[in-house]
């Protein structure tokens, strides 16, 4: 059952007339995601789960609290309020505490597709019959991974506020081994409609990638011309708007703070190629029309040919620096160039091809330095061509470098990285300087 | 806890459908977070989460459905939904799944405790992180303090068409502080994490525990960290205390070791392992020395509980013995596929809405048998590097080449601790690395864990630990992480 705009209003209506306090936000999350997992050639688990949250915070003066649950019956509900309350009671006062908002104009756009939430299971098993079936008459072995779901989110308080969001999501990633384990080749993606999942593809460009990346010779780790795929672009991105608070900036205690005090916003810290911004209603990769405490999403620059645009700044924080606030981004894009990736590669002299980045951590969260390895697919370019596989490397480098030294794109197109499978971005590949600090033997 | 009557409902449902097997697990989850910075709250959460799921097995096939609404019809439909997936699946799949044998068991559970986190007053936790925070601001340098405590407590009802019928309460909880000291003259700043570790068990924990005095030696210790040398990359016999190498143990060990992993089941996200099955009772995972074993009945663990998600009582059992590779952590699924008729007891679940799957037990490193203490072990290394507390880790998706950092690293030169220097990282090869071991204490055994291991899609998270004393491996890589971008 979807909670329709008004059940969503009643309900939440219904939990403002139980709250005693000052004020009362509450906010709802109902979604239903079915999926399934094969791997070794075999489904293995799959499911259908449905749930629903109800979160209430409750503020007395500056003291707030909050609770949820997932019953909504009327004995739930008083009890997720009261206890709101009384951690509210118990907590100090917060002197960063902010009035609520109240009711705001949100972005329309359609982002409920039918036919994504409510995929049957033969749907999801023939992909993976598909994907098994080319995977076995290749002698490989084919690993994968297939959801859909539809998400309900709505958010009202005691100032006015209502916001409501429907969404859809799809995903499919595969991933196929050569037998022997000495080659592996990845893909994947996220839509917001499953009409334009196109598996058939992602299993080709797998088994494809397995193949050719067997007999991996051995490089020397050091810094190389790079063409990082759009998957491994993707991670880029979302690290760099990871690091992108204000008030770490303003604090001294992030890349993005000025040596002396203050952020870097107006200064040039990327190449003048790279624009990248946040947009909810771009119909490429849509994200939520609302973040933290109800604020509206709107299109943002976040860099602009190569300028720092705008930071995320909290409420609070907006209103000590006498900023606007900007709620985290809810979506990514970045502007590409206008060949394919082919032709990027058929541009490049002397390159390294690399499919995707994992286990991404930071080294050094002052400069964003990372540490990750490649994966499923690394290809050493020469003349304009693929010449051979190479093993997998530990990367030590930076998003900020990366996007620095970017001196040519592919088109953008809607991808996902190995950090975050759900969230959608719409990126190039690019082609820059990468540093491989160590070799890897895994496969 | 949940009528009796609505468990059975589902099996017989799931009979009466053509399920071969089935189990329903009806659970309540709740949860609590304290997040405070300074002199303030910056957040308090309470959550609560019922629900059931019921898994079922239609022609050696898997289907599995779930539900926040625990009511008669809502049973009977997810049941039929989980039949469903499970006769959709059946095209793709050619080997039927079997199940490991497993005794009927009615038995009730719990976490041993002598106080509830849940009923500790909520003001008596704020006074304790502000009290921390307080402790090492006093330190001059000291910028910034954060800190948090986490409980969770799941109420699990288990039962099976085996005949099983099984009731736990099981307690975690996960208390932490990050102390930053800045420079803004020099537009630097450097943390350092507490050292204390999540735990399974209840609130009498945190109440011994010398945060005080960690907090202090946090705040001094991070405002070493910014005038500490950079350190000269090249070769250090290297000393990692528990609150380390409990994570390289994680990693590097109990990774590799999960059947499923070497079977190629996770191929397409947490990846596979370089410990294949042909090397089983064969392969050379460590020095002599080097013993690990797993252990779901540890005290304090985080994954310790009476049985699993598959109803399987919890036990002990070698993964390393003498340096060998002697096996690995299973479910009722996996047992079969190298020869084993019985589980290791490693199913779980993280909630009601998800399937439960093979997850890591508790996994640790035998302390050393001849006497050796943590001094006596700095005193017999020359030209060496102490490392405290997790950090950056990294590894790669066969577990073969990992690259961890510490929240500390000492200079050890000639047998004597010569001061903190940054910016160090140790970069090894996971077989290597082991064999390099040459000395473990026999003093100083500790636990270590996380609250958040993730694995599987949907990516689902486990708590667990690992236990061991302070050890050495010898020549290991140290690289110089500090590289402007």
């Amino acid at each position: 059952m979807n909670l329709t705009r008004e059940d969503a209003k009643s309900i939440i209506d219904r939990v403002l007339k139980l709250s005693k306090a000052d004020d009362a936000s509450v906010s709802i999350e109902q979604n239903r995601e079915a999926n399934l997992r094969y791997a070794h050639n075999e489904v293995s688990t799959s499911g259908d789960t449905s749930d629903a949250v109800l979160t209430v915070r409750s503020s007395f003066g500056k003291r707030s609290g909050s609770a949820s649950a997932n019953q909504f019956d009327d004995a739930t509900l008083e009890r997720v309020v009261r206890r709101a309350e009384e951690t509210a009671r118990f907590a100090p006062e917060d002197p960063e505490a902010m009035p609520l908002l109240g009711a705001q104009e949100y972005v329309t756009r359609q982002a409920y597709d039918e036919a994504t939430a409510n995929a049957a299971p033969d749907f999801r098993a023939s992909i993976a019959a598909n994907a098994i079936a080319v995977a076995k008459k290749g002698k490989l072995e084919a690993a994968g991974f297939i959801t859909n779901a539809g998400t309900t989110r709505a958010l009202g308080n005691s100032k006015g506020l209502f916001a409501w969001d429907r969404t859809t999501l799809a995903t499919f990633s595969n991933t196929v081994r050569t037998a022997d384990g000495t080659g592996s080749g990845w893909a994947g993606t996220n839509v917001d409609r499953i009409g334009d999942l196109r598996p058939a593809e992602l299993v080709q460009t797998a088994a494809e990638k397995a193949v050719r990346s067997v007999n991996a010779k051995t490089l020397q780790p050091g810094t190389y011309t790079v063409i990082l795929e759009p998957a491994a672009v993707a991670d880029m991105l979302l690290y760099l708007s990871f690091a992108a608070d204000a008030r770490a900036a303003d604090e001294g205690r992030s890349f993005f703070a000025r040596k002396g005090g203050g952020t870097k916003i107006g200064e040039k810290v990327v190449s003048d190629k790279v624009s990248i911004w946040t947009d909810p209603a771009d119909s490429r990769a849509l994200g939520s029309i609302y973040a933290n405490e109800g604020l509206p999403t709107r299109r943002m620059p976040l860099f602009e040919n190569g300028v720092l645009k705008s930071l995320t700044y909290s409420r609070y924080w907006a209103q000590k620096m006498d900023a606007q606030p900007t709620p985290t981004p809810t979506n990514l894009i970045m502007k590409g160039g206008t060949g394919s990736l082919p032709d990027l590669i058929r541009d490049t002299r002397d390159g390294v091809l690399v499919t995707r980045l994992w286990y991404i951590r930071f080294l050094n969260p002052q400069a964003i330095l990372l540490t990750g390895l490649t994966r499923d697919g690394v290809f050493k370019i020469e003349r304009g061509r693929i010449r051979n596989a190479v093993k997998n490397f530990r990367f030590n480098d930076s998003p900020v470098s990366v996007f620095a030294n970017v001196d040519a794109m592919s088109r953008e197109m809607r991808t996902r990285g190995s950090e975050a499978e759900d969230f959608a971005i719409v990126c190039p590949a690019v082609r820059t300087k990468f540093t491989f600090s160590s070799l890897s033997d895994a496969v | 806890m949940a009528d009796r009557e609505l468990l059975m409902r589902a099996l017989d449902t799931a009979k009466k459908k053509g399920a071969s097997y089935a189990d329903i697990r009806i659970n309540r989850y709740l949860r609590q977070g304290i997040n405070t910075r300074e002199k303030r709250v910056t957040n308090i959460t309470n959550a609560e989460s019922f629900g059931f799921g019921v898994r079922v097995l239609v022609d050696g096939t898997w289907g599995f459905a779930a539900s926040r609404l625990v009511e008669p019809a809502e049973i009977d439909r997810i049941t039929g939904v989980a039949v469903g997936i499970a006769r959709a699946n059946r095209r793709a799949q050619t080997k039927p799944v079997e199940l490991a044998p497993v005794k009927a068991y009615k038995d009730t559970w719990q976490t041993p405790t002598s106080k509830d986190p849940f009923k500790v007053p909520l003001e008596r936790k704020i006074d304790l992180l502000l009290a921390i925070n307080a402790a090492a601001l006093k330190v001059k340098g000291a910028a910034f303090c954060n800190s948090s405590m986490s409980f969770v407590k799941e109420e699990k009802q288990f039962a099976s068409t085996e005949g099983s019928e099984i009731e736990q309460t099981i307690i975690r909880q996960n208390p932490s502080f990050t102390v930053t000291a800045v420079d803004r003259a020099a537009g630097k700043f450097k943390t350092r994490n507490s050292l204390a570790e999540p735990i399974g068990t209840g609130y009498e924990w945190i109440e011994s525990y010398d945060w005080m005095g960690e907090a202090e030696k946090a705040a001094e210790q991070a405002v070493m960290k910014l005038t500490a040398k950079s350190v000269e990359p090249g070769a250090y016999d290297l000393i990692l205390a528990p609150s380390n190498l409990w994570l390289t143990i994680h990693e590097s060990v109990g990774h590799p070791t999960e059947l499923d992993r070497a079977m190629g089941y996770e191929a397409n996200y947490a990846g596979t392992s370089f410990l294949t099955i042909d090397k089983l009772g064969k392969f050379k995972f460590g020095a002599d020395i080097v013993n690990f074993f797993a252990d779901r009945t540890q005290p304090l663990g985080l994954a310790t509980c009476g049985y699993d998600d598959d109803g399987v009582p919890t036990h002990q059992w070698d993964i390393v013995r003498q340096g060998v590779f002697v096996d690995y952590q299973t479910t009722r699924e996996q047992a079969a596929w190298i020869g084993q008729n019985a589980s290791h007891g490693c199913s779980y679940a993280q909630s009601w809405g998800s399937v439960p799957f093979q997850r890591m037990p508790n996994l640790s490193l035998k302390p050393g048998a001849q006497k050796l203490t943590l001094a006596e072990l700095i005193a017999d290394t020359r030209r060496g590097l102490l490392g405290e507390g997790r950090s950056s880790y990294s590894i790669d998706q066969q577990r073969y080449n990992f690259q961890f950092s510490a929240q500390l690293f000492w200079e050890i030169k000639d047998g004597k601790i010569a001061g903190l220097v940054e910016d160090a990282a140790y970069q090894a090869i996971t077989p290597q690395f082991w064999n390099a071991c040459d000395r473990i204490c026999s003093e100083g055994y500790a636990l270590g864990g996380s609250f958040f291991d993730g694995k599987g899609e949907p990516g689902q998270a486990n708590a667990v630990s690992h236990g061991c004393a302070p050890a050495r491996f010898r020549n290991i890589n140290i690289i110089n992480t500090a590289r402007q971008a």
